[in-house]
């Protein structure tokens, strides 16, 4: 009996989602809400908690010292607005600067694909709805799943549009993070590292010890073996 | 293929034998004593009755002459412990050979592009049998994975490999079940008909349940699996933290696309599938007719449909996962805990403080997966796009202002990361094509004209990966590709003395000071009550206070006996006592237990391997490469300083200087960082816990404690080296923390060395000369 009622249940979980439409703006407005709201109390708090919400501040010496921020409760906006990549790179290093720029990809990447996918898609999908089978939720009907037939050429475009625009953004950062590790490569903490300059030697056991002058020959001919 | 002209050093690892194991229990002990002594000092005042009781430890060597099953006084037990293990330590340091080497070494060059390029020339073939890479930075490298052969290391990982693909389709059923049963409890009413009378009648009670519940859990999961994750690579071979983290990273991007994404979308669609296909079998249709007959695409499409409204209202939750993280809640609130609730130790208390460390895989990972949820359901419902889009707006600025203020990186791997991403940018893409395509199939043409030209893109894609990869990859990991058997005289420059290879990649294990207990400073008073006993050790009562008192071979009297002071105090030596005011992170920056973990060389001070171009020499040129069993050998650490008391070196005693035209020397500093921490021979901390835990200190020999009995007086070296070294002018300043090279003028042991405090003209402690004693100077760059 179980069973079957398993197997007979309703296969989408989702189906209470489905219908609730305005889950979506419910969500929406939470999250905005939230994040304002957290924002907000942020904003009040950091200027009197160095410890916890700037300890970078409090624990760098000048030469890392990211900008310095003022007491007043929107005064950190001003110093995210006003570094640059190059600067950032210096207070924060390469691995934090190249996940910035990654983020800042897909916010860009996002951003295109709204406006052409929801210019392109959700009009036609509206448009070209299959009357008969017209779902009821509003959020159903922008779906393809009730568009049929040459309606789906838009798809077709979409698909070439969005893999264009990733793939362009993709091109447009591999230079610029190229620009950057090179730029890292100059730097003067690369180039005063000695790990820049070194080589790493592994061995399989086995051929080690008749290997090592040998490799060492190669390597570094002019040294001794250390 | 020789790099004729060019000055090369090269130096094989040694081998640690079980050192990093020691090192861990003491770490462990005394993280222990910690605690218990802070637990049973919490009110020194009002000691609590029963002193505490543990267990003694099975990786004890003498556990076995313990009554089984019967616990033992912990403070007592777990001292000993220490100091057995800090003699044990001090003794296989010792013993480490020259001769006993590992299968890995280290080759440095005088410049960068010719090792650059010889990397690159061997980067697919081996060298008689060795490969060659270039190198990690030397607080980066994973010491215990890098000896393994390639067939052990090989093996590790097809056995991570294999947990990770387990866990991942252990966790289906999971994941179903909550997709099924917890996203909507009616569900569950179906088949639990009590539930289903208890559902009823408390809706909305339930109603929140499914609200929280699913969420909650998920994000559990979700916090839970990177740490999982880690672990398993752990032992699966890494060479490098920052080789780790992208494997890691990897990983966790397989589990959650293949379990968040595709079994939670599809997996209804699937099992009504499966089960309309075993439902005709049973009545005798044949299978594959069966599943053609049930139109699987069209199942698929449908569930993809129905599902990605969950998807919409799960990106435009994301934003709390900013929001809290910008509030810093959580450590709030694990502080407010740990300070007023649980009994912390100071090493707690000042860990509190300290900037915490960013966790790339994590936050990579939940960016790939959101990217990778909105480019697949961007066909199916467009919505999706906006909520990315937002996502990722409020990210890229509370991001910017975590990073740049609140978050360290804590291994630099300078921006290897993309590679990664760039990549499973690329598959996210292909799965994007795949779901165009079955949404063309499905809903297209009769003929799937549509469809078929979709087909075209996922290869399109594919190319591109591999036109990018050739184009930018050599640039992106080497600094330079000349080819040298062609070039040999392109990329040389001028010639540089290479700095102290073995020193700077040699294994922490061998110089990385240990670590004392740190207790809190109301409890000094009582501490000599509740540390009964062993205010000796047997030693002889005229030894100077630089013994250590408490048994404790290489801590020092927390006093200074001054001439003219006589007198011990009632301190009691071997534990370092912090005042409730210095419970912070600032004061402790030069520590290397603390600073490694929070931003040295990112945030202050310098990264570890720095070399200063253009010196006459290294630094060290002294004991170079290991001469541990040597007797008499070149004093540990000290000595290499005294090499700079010749010509053109003095800049050894001068601090770092950022108006100098080189790096400020980083070795520098370790030269006034002794000096300063207190006058003369004594000291409030060892030198040894005064030093950075890097390769820079980090001579194979410096730990090697030999006892340092010099076999010529201080007072006749003194001489001789006052006159040719500069007076130290400059004060100790804060910053660069390199210590002293090992132990220190009296070697790792601490026996005194007839240490007495200079007279006559230098009785300022800032220009003791530390290093006295010149017996091995070397010419700078005599030689390894």
């Amino acid at each position: 009996m179980p069973q079957s009622a398993f197997f007979g249940a309703d296969q989408t979980p989702f189906c209470a989602l489905q219908l609730q439409t305005t889950s979506i703006w419910t969500a929406l407005g939470t999250s905005l809400g939230f994040t304002a709201g957290i924002a907000i109390l942020f904003s009040l708090l950091r200027p009197y908690n160095q410890a916890v919400y700037a300890p970078r501040l409090k624990h760098a010496d000048e030469k890392h010292a990211p900008p310095p921020i003022g007491k007043k409760i929107w005064s950190w906006v001003k110093p995210l607005w006003n570094s640059s990549e190059a600067e950032m790179v210096g207070y924060v290093g390469m691995d934090a600067t190249i996940f910035l720029r990654f983020t800042r990809m897909c916010r860009n990447i996002f951003v295109v694909l709204t406006v052409l996918g929801c210019g392109i898609l959700i009009p036609i999908n509206v448009k070209y709805v299959d009357q008969a089978t017209k779902p009821e939720s509003w959020l159903a009907v922008i779906t393809p799943s009730n568009v049929w037939g040459s309606a789906q050429w838009a798809q077709v475009v979409f698909a070439y549009i969005t893999n264009l625009t990733v793939c362009g953004f993709l091109w447009w950062n591999y230079r610029k993070v190229l620009a950057l590790r090179r730029k890292y490569f100059e730097s003067e903490e690369y180039q005063n590292s000695l790990h820049a300059r070194t080589l790493m030697v592994c061995w399989s056991i086995t051929c080690f010890f008749s290997s090592v002058p040998r490799v060492n020959h190669i390597l570094a001919p002019v040294s001794t073996l250390g | 293929m020789v790099p004729n002209s060019s000055f090369a050093r090269t130096a094989v690892s040694r081998n640690v034998k079980d050192l990093p194991e020691l090192i861990n229990e003491h770490d462990r002990a005394v993280r222990k004593l910690e605690k218990v002594l802070a637990i049973y000092m919490k009110n020194p005042q009002q000691l609590p009755p029963a002193r505490p009781l543990c267990y003694p430890s099975k990786k004890d060597p003498s556990y076995a002459s313990y009554p089984k099953g019967q616990k033992v006084d912990a403070i007592e037990y777990q001292t000993q412990r220490i100091r057995d293990l800090e003699v044990h330590i001090r003794e296989v340091r010792a013993s480490v050979d020259k001769r006993s080497t590992m299968s890995f070494g280290f080759a440095s060059y005088s410049d960068i592009a010719e090792a650059h390029n010889i990397a690159y020339a061997f980067r697919k073939k081996k060298v008689h049998g060795a490969t060659v890479r270039l190198a990690p930075r030397p607080n980066d490298i994973i010491w215990d994975n890098m000896s393994l052969t390639p067939q052990a290391r090989s093996w590790k990982r097809t056995m991570n490999n294999l947990w990770v693909f387990l866990l991942t389709l252990l966790w289906i059923a999971p994941n179903a079940m909550i997709a099924i049963f917890l996203v909507n409890l009616g569900n569950l009413g179906l088949v639990w008909p009590a539930f289903q009378r208890d559902l009823i009648r408390n809706a909305t009670v339930w109603g929140i349940v499914q609200g929280i519940g699913p969420p909650a859990l998920m994000s559990l999961v979700y916090l839970v699996l990177p740490i999982i994750f880690r672990r398993l690579s752990i032992a699966g071979g890494d060479q490098t933290k920052t080789g780790r983290e992208r494997h890691v990273l990897a990983k966790l991007y397989f589990f959650f696309v293949f379990n968040n994404l595709v079994v939670f979308s599809l997996f209804s669609a699937i099992w009504s599938t499966v089960a309309g296909v075993i439902n005709q079998t049973q009545h005798g249709v044949d299978a594959w007719q069966a599943i053609i007959k049930s139109q699987p695409e069209v199942a698929l499409f449908l569930a993809l449909c129905g599902v990605s409204p969950y998807w919409v209202t799960w990106l435009l939750q994301r934003h709390l996962g900013v929001a809290l993280d910008l509030s810093q809640l959580w450590p709030l609130v694990y502080g407010f805990f740990m300070r007023h609730l649980s009994s912390p130790t100071p090493r707690e208390l000042i860990e509190l403080t300290a900037p915490p460390a960013f966790d790339y895989a994590s936050y990579y990972n939940y960016f790939l997966f959101y990217a990778t949820v909105a480019l697949c359901f961007s066909g199916i419902q467009p919505l999706v796009l906006p909520a990315a889009a937002l996502y990722f707006t409020i990210d890229t600025v509370l991001r910017k202002y975590l990073l740049l203020y609140v978050f360290v990186t804590k291994t630099e791997s300078g921006g290897q990361f993309w590679r990664v991403l760039f990549n499973r940018f690329i598959f996210s893409t292909v799965l994007a094509d795949l779901v165009f395509f079955l949404t063309t199939w499905v809903r297209g043409d009769g003929t799937h004209i549509q469809a078929f030209a979709v087909i075209p893109l996922p290869f399109l894609v594919i190319a591109f990966k591999f036109a990018c990869s050739s184009i930018f990859d050599k640039k992106l990991h080497y600094y330079s590709t000349h080819n040298v058997r062609k070039h040999p005289e392109a990329g040389k420059e001028s010639r540089l003395r290479s700095e102290r290879l073995a020193s700077r990649f040699g294994h922490p294990a061998l110089y990385k000071p240990l670590i004392t207990p740190m207790v809190h400073q109301k409890a000094q008073n009582m501490l000599h009550v509740v540390y009964k006993g062993r205010l000796t050790d047997g030693r002889e009562a005229g030894s100077s206070d630089l013994m250590s008192v408490s048994g404790y071979s290489d801590t020092y009297a927390l006093d200074s006996m001054r001439a003219g002071k006589p007198g011990k105090s009632a301190a009691v030596p071997g534990f370092e006592f912090v005042s409730e005011a210095h419970l912070d992170f600032e004061y402790y920056k030069d520590r290397p237990e603390f600073a490694n973990e929070h931003g040295a060389g990112e945030i202050f001070g310098t990264p570890s391997d720095m070399i200063r171009p253009g010196t006459p020499g290294s630094m060290f040129g002294g004991s170079e490469g290991s001469r541990p069993g040597t007797p008499g050998a070149a004093p540990v650490g000290g000595m290499g300083a005294a090499d700079h008391m010749h010509g053109g070196a003095f800049r050894a005693y001068t601090p770092p200087r950022s108006a100098s035209p080189f790096t400020p020397n980083p070795q520098a500093g370790f030269l006034q960082q002794p000096m300063s921490a207190a006058d003369g021979p004594s000291r409030t901390r060892s030198p040894l816990y005064s030093q950075a835990n890097n390769s820079a200190t980090g001579l194979v020999t410096s730990a090697a404690g030999i006892p340092m009995s010099r076999p010529d007086s201080p007072a006749s070296m003194r001489h001789d080296s006052m006159d040719t070294t500069s007076r130290v002018t400059s004060p100790y300043t804060p910053g660069p923390t390199v210590g002293a090279l090992g132990g220190g003028p009296q070697g790792y042991s601490g026996l005194a060395q007839s240490e007495e405090p200079p007279s006559g003209a230098t009785a300022d402690p800032s220009q003791y000369d530390y290093f006295r004693g010149g017996r091995q100077r070397r010419q700078p760059g005599a030689g390894w």
